[in-house]
């Protein structure tokens, strides 16, 4: 489907909402919207979830949509949206858990994770590389994530990902710099921490 | 020194991932899946609405009765501290010689 027809299907909507257009919808975002909601969440399952949380928004308020943004531009703010509050509800859960274990309401037993070395002579793998750069984006701040993830990850424009997020074209090249900055300083840290 | 150009060697190759991995296609059930979870929450919704409002309406009705009578109720007790306010007045009147009733004094007044 080339833009022209997304376009097309987009005007559409706005004007006649029935689930035929609604299907177009879906059909024409699902993908991306699945893969912003993975880039944020790194759970497949978790980001169909919420992918699906996002359409079932996009539905209900379709007939308020006012047109004055593009279609894909608000499904994607909804996208980013609901993938952050999936996190802090992750979180949340993560840290009742931890206050029942604490409390000894919980008995089940958490596995440590296993400790890294890293050698001047060795390598680390691809998936341990990944888990560092995991962490450390989990440390930047919101903003710096979000433009990071969008941006560098998910290959939005500037202009698109200052669209999304509702901001200027400088200030998300400035989020963009300070977040690789930052991200750099973090990887530092823990490579250095580890190595033996 | 070794140590130092290691660590900066791991974190551009980790800088490096940034954006490698494939993308994710949605499966070929994500309507259809979608569809049966709108449906089911606007079935969950329209069942809920009037299920609450059947459960609430006896206890909404309660309380308005009882806002109505505490409403009265303070109205008679404020009308009463009045009327007390207003004997008081009216005795400090007549210690004093003063005119204690303004209606009583306008029709003697007109009268004469």
């Amino acid at each position: 489907m080339n833009d022209a027809q997304v376009f097309y299907d987009e005007a559409h909507i706005v004007s006649d909402h029935s689930p035929l257009d609604f299907k177009t919808v879906v059909e024409a975002h699902q993908d991306r919207v699945l893969n912003i909601c993975f880039k944020f969440l790194r759970s497949r399952e978790d980001a169909e979830d919420t992918a699906q949380e996002v359409f079932m928004e996009v539905y209900r308020s379709l007939d308020g949509f006012r047109g004055d943004a593009q279609l894909s531009t608000w499904i994607h703010r909804v996208a980013v949206t609901k993938s952050l509050d999936a996190i802090r509800r992750k979180k949340r859960k993560k840290r009742m858990g931890s206050v029942r274990q604490l409390i000894g309401f919980d008995d089940s037993f958490i596995e440590p994770e296993s400790p890294l070395n890293l050698r001047p002579d060795k390598l680390l793998e691809e998936s341990e590389r990944k888990m560092f750069l995991n962490k450390a984006m989990d440390k930047l701040p919101e903003n710096q994530h979000i433009a990071l993830t969008l941006c560098q990850i998910e290959g939005f424009t500037y202009q698109e990902t200052a669209d999304i997020m509702g901001t200027s074209l400088s200030s998300v090249e400035s989020l963009i710099f300070r977040g690789k900055k930052g991200l750099k300083r973090h990887l530092t840290q823990s490579y250095e921490e580890i190595l033996d | 020194m070794l140590r130092k150009k290691h660590v900066e060697n791991e974190v551009e190759r980790t800088m490096e991932l940034l954006g490698e991995d494939a993308p994710l296609k949605a499966d070929a059930f994500f309507f259809t899946r979608l569809q049966a979870r709108i449906r089911e929450e606007e079935a969950a919704h329209h069942f809920l609405v009037p299920s609450l409002w059947q459960r609430w309406r006896p206890m909404v009705l309660a309380a308005l009765v009882g806002v109505n009578i505490i409403t009265a109720a303070l109205w008679l007790v404020s009308g009463s501290t009045n009327s007390a306010r207003e004997q008081g007045l009216n005795a400090l009147a007549e210690d004093y010689a003063l005119v204690s009733d303004i209606g009583d004094w306008l029709y003697e007044s007109l009268g004469e």
